[in-house]
């Protein structure tokens, strides 16, 4: 007998093992190695299903005449003032004055009829006759202005965007309620690229309770809300009556559904629970690509963003460009892309993103050459572990991989750099205060617009980011002549010259641009994705 | 009794004063600006201002602390969450429901696999079913609950597409869930029932009852169980609370939006209102959690219950014959 509990101890506990190991194989994200700097950083295997999962004939699961959507950016509120999340259920609710084609990727007009520059700071507006909002309320210019103002009424976080209209000299044409006058404080005002936020109902916006915000939006587009459960999914149905393009191809019903892991969103797409799938791991990217998930459209979309590394002008060690050059050349950027962003990193060309009107090739990414970087700091009079570095950063993986990525780099070629990352109000305060030594940052938060100044509104004179403000006369000198001119040839020249200084300066220097993953079933015919970044799914439609 | 469970109720009122004093003071001197939260990185010092005076942060410390309280001894009002602007009350009893059955689901695994198992143990010492429970025990016992979560998505929903991997919207979602919930738990509540048991069974009451010809059923489950239970209740109700403010992994893992989510969220959004409010409740189910806990023993143990009441009762009760010898009737 106890020769049979000796030998079932013994099995009992060589099974623990070899759970415990099985617990602890693989990884599927790429991890940074720290431990050789001199080498490229390497990204270790995923953990990919080697088994081929390509389905023989695809059964859809989910109902006929309808969209289901996964996503990780839950519907907290239909008020755009108060987020930046989840813009898919807010193009379904609300029309906005212009919209980007989802053909064309160019602004046109949606709620507007006509439009025209009467002077350089006056855009008189028509509105499109015959419009209505889900309460039965007739769209008049009222409600337009009252959508705009309610960004600085609000103190949203978007107001700065708005700060450049002069409400109090716009006015609406006393003999015909569906025109305008907007005027703006200085010459042609951000563009009209930026007039794609929603439109609300003033009557209704001014008088819901937050509670009518979260689940029973009034809006004049072409779905409305008929359930929001926190945190879980949102509901939307067709309207009969959508004043504007043919329903008859879009989607009956759309469900968008909020997962907190990408990992989970990309399952429940595999098991056929979800049509489609926004914003997917890079990992799981991967595996799209290498094809283990059959009946599949897959794609990556370009954020409107450039992840960049920005030497504040306020750290003394960086008013030496010899030493900005070193830092540029010591950092093998496609190192960093390949840690950081893996199959959602697109290689950038310049500052602004390519999608980004205006955008020019400047050559791209600065050289890897870590003697070059030791030569410059030896001839800037630095040597090994001379110079300190305190980097203060977000808590997000993705940015902490970027720090690391980078501390390891640094320190290749003789520059210590300790890297602190904190949650973001942590973090962001920190970084206003000055007290990171380096600033890893994307470039745009939540901005629609493929207008620079919106991409670069980090970086401009009078930017609150410490870390991002450029004060050099000539780099502004060139933003605002490009802002202050509607002349397409004037904006692109001023934009340009904009960017090869941020290149020849050295200070910004890009890392890639980022985009969002996203997969959709084949039955899907049509599914758009416009700015900002985001599925409009009004122009989703179906094969079958 | 009902004095007893009065005064409990009243004791509760300090005690989660202070919880809440102690949160809304950690809130509050932590680094980290909620304000820049809702803002971003790129605002001027008049939004700045508008949006501080907006949430009400601009007022002193005590002032803050004054009104809120205020709001919640008149109106139950735990305040307006920064991000969705909608009252944090609707917010959390949203979300409540789902915690508190996934917990109450859990537990009631916990207690249908390790109270059994504990017994076997017990009952079986040294024998191949009590080590086989006792392995499985420190096995689940050693698990993270996160790993557990991770494992089964891949095994049950990616590899063999059993469940599902995400959501509580079919009683096939609530599967895994429950079971990396509920299966950690259970390592406990079998160790603690085995050693309980064990001790139990040694008693000269026990001896007795085999003397007197009684099966080792009966015995176990009359007279050998409920004196084990005490501590085995004690575990249960700890449990229980720890689930309610633990299952942030669980719900972040399989997309439940419970309370712990919300608070997950909060807290890294700096949304001071949401966080204070989800405390507050959590502190209010372990008190009540406890109390029951507490009335369990009375309902086990006649001693105890001799305890909580008045002392006529008491001495009512002893004359009456109330338990001898350690045995509970």
């Amino acid at each position: 007998m106890k020769k049979v509990n000796r030998i079932l101890a013994l099995a009992l506990i060589t099974i623990l093992a070899f759970m415990s190991l099985a617990g602890c194989s693989g990884n599927t994200e790429p991890q940074a190695d720290n431990s050789s700097p001199s080498q490229k950083a390497e990204a270790s295997s995923t953990e990919e299903n080697t088994d081929s999962t390509e389905s023989s004939g695809y059964q859809r699961k989910t109902e006929a005449g309808t969209l289901t959507i996964g996503t990780t950016e839950a519907t907290g509120t239909f008020d755009r003032t108060s987020t930046d999340g989840n813009l898919i259920s807010m193009h379904l609710v609300y029309d906005s004055l212009f919209e980007i084609n989802p053909d064309t990727q160019e602004v046109e007009p949606l709620l507007v009829d006509t439009y025209e520059y009467i002077d350089d700071t006056t855009l008189e507006i028509t509105l499109k006759d015959g419009v209505y909002f889900s309460n039965g309320e007739q769209l008049t210019a009222e409600d337009v202005l009252y959508s705009m103002e309610r960004y600085i009424i609000t103190s949203s976080r978007r107001n700065s965007y708005y700060l450049a209209y002069d409400f109090e000299n716009s006015f609406i044409d006393p003999e015909n309620s569906l025109k305008f006058t907007l005027k703006y404080i200085y010459p042609y005002g951000p563009g009209i690229s930026y007039l794609i936020d929603p439109i609300y109902c003033k009557a209704w916006a001014e008088a819901a309770p937050e509670s009518d915000w979260f689940n029973k939006p009034v809006g004049s587009g072409p779905y409305t809300c008929v359930e929001n459960v926190s945190g879980t999914h949102t509901k939307f149905e067709l309207k009969d009556d959508y004043w504007g393009d043919d329903t008859s191809n879009m989607a009956k019903s759309v469900t968008v559904k909020y997962y907190t892991e990408q990992s989970t969103l990309y399952i429940d797409y595999c098991n056929g629970a979800i049509d489609a799938a926004f914003d997917i791991g890079s990992s799981d990217m991967e595996r799209l690509m290498a094809g283990e998930e059959g009946h599949s459209v897959y794609s990556v979309y370009p954020k409107n963003d450039v992840y960049m590394v920005i030497l504040p002008e306020y750290v003394d060690v960086f008013d030496d460009i010899n030493v900005r050059k070193a830092v540029a050349h010591a950092i093998d950027m496609d190192g960093v892309i390949e840690v950081a962003f893996g199959s959602l990193g697109i290689e950038c060309q310049s500052t602004l993103p390519a999608t980004v009107n205006y955008s020019i090739d400047t050559g791209g990414v600065h050289d890897y050459n870590p003697e070059l970087a030791k030569q410059l700091l030896a001839e800037a009079g630095y040597s090994d572990g001379d110079i300190n570095l305190r980097v203060v950063c977000t808590n997000d993986t993705r940015t902490v991989r970027i720090g690391e990525t980078v501390q390891a780099y640094l320190a290749d070629v003789g520059i210590n750099m300790s890297l602190e990352s904190y949650d973001l109000a942590t973090a962001v305060g920190m970084m206003i205060d000055g007290e990171t030594d380096i600033c890893f940052k994307n470039a745009m938060e939540g901005a629609p617009s493929k207008d620079p100044d919106q991409v670069w509104d980090t970086l401009g004179e009078n930017s609150t980011f410490t870390p991002g403000r450029q004060t050099n006369e000539e780099f502004n000198s060139y933003v605002n002549t490009a802002l202050r001119s509607i002349d397409p040839e004037v904006r692109a020249g001023a934009y340009a010259k904009a960017q090869e200084f941020l290149r020849d300066d050295y200070r910004v220097l890009p890392i890639c641009e980022a985009g969002y993953g996203y997969v959709y079933r084949d039955y899907i015919s049509s599914f758009n994705v416009v700015a900002p970044s985001t599925p409009n799914l009004r122009y989703a439609c179906f094969a079958d | 009794m009902f004095t007893y469970i009065i005064k409990r109720i009243l004791w509760m009122i300090p005690v989660l004063l202070g919880v809440v004093f102690i949160v809304f003071t950690i809130n509050h001197f932590t680094p980290g600006d909620p304000v820049i939260s809702l803002l971003g990185s790129n605002y001027t010092q008049e939004q700045y201002d508008m949006k501080e005076a907006e949430l009400g942060l601009d007022k002193p410390f005590f002032t803050q602390f004054f009104y809120y309280v205020k709001g919640i001894v008149t109106k139950f009002d735990l305040g307006t969450s920064y991000s969705t602007k909608r009252p944090v009350r609707d917010e959390i009893f949203e979300r409540f429901s789902t915690t508190l059955r996934l917990g109450i689901i859990s537990t009631c695994l916990t207690l249908l696999l390790g109270i059994p198992f504990g017994i076997l143990s017990a009952t079986r010492q040294y024998s191949v079913l009590d080590y086989t429970i006792t392995t499985g025990s420190i096995i689940f016992a050693s698990i993270p609950g996160f790993w557990m979560a991770l494992m089964s998505i891949i095994i049950f929903s990616l590899n063999l597409k059993w469940l599902p991997a995400s959501g509580l919207d079919t009683w096939k979602h609530w599967i895994l869930p429950v079971m990396c919930l509920g299966l950690s738990p259970v390592a406990s509540v079998t160790r603690m029932t085995r050693s309980s048991m064990l001790e139990v069974v040694r008693q000269d009451y026990i001896r007795t009852a085999r003397a007197k010809g009684l099966s080792e059923g009966v015995i176990t489950r009359r007279h050998a169980l409920k004196n084990a239970l005490i501590p085995v209740i004690t575990i249960v109700g700890m449990q229980m609370g720890l689930i309610m403010g633990g299952s942030i992994l669980i719900e972040t893992i399989f997309s439940i939006p419970g309370l712990g989510l919300l608070m997950m969220n909060a807290i890294t959004a700096k949304n001071y209102p949401v966080i204070q409010g989800c405390v507050l409740v959590i502190s209010m189910c372990v008190s009540v959690m406890n109390l029951l806990v507490d009335l369990a023993y009375a309902l086990i143990d006649p001693r105890i219950k001799a305890q909580y009441t008045n002392s006529k009762k008491k001495k009512s009760d002893s004359i009456n014959g109330a338990a001898i010898n350690g045995e509970v009737a």
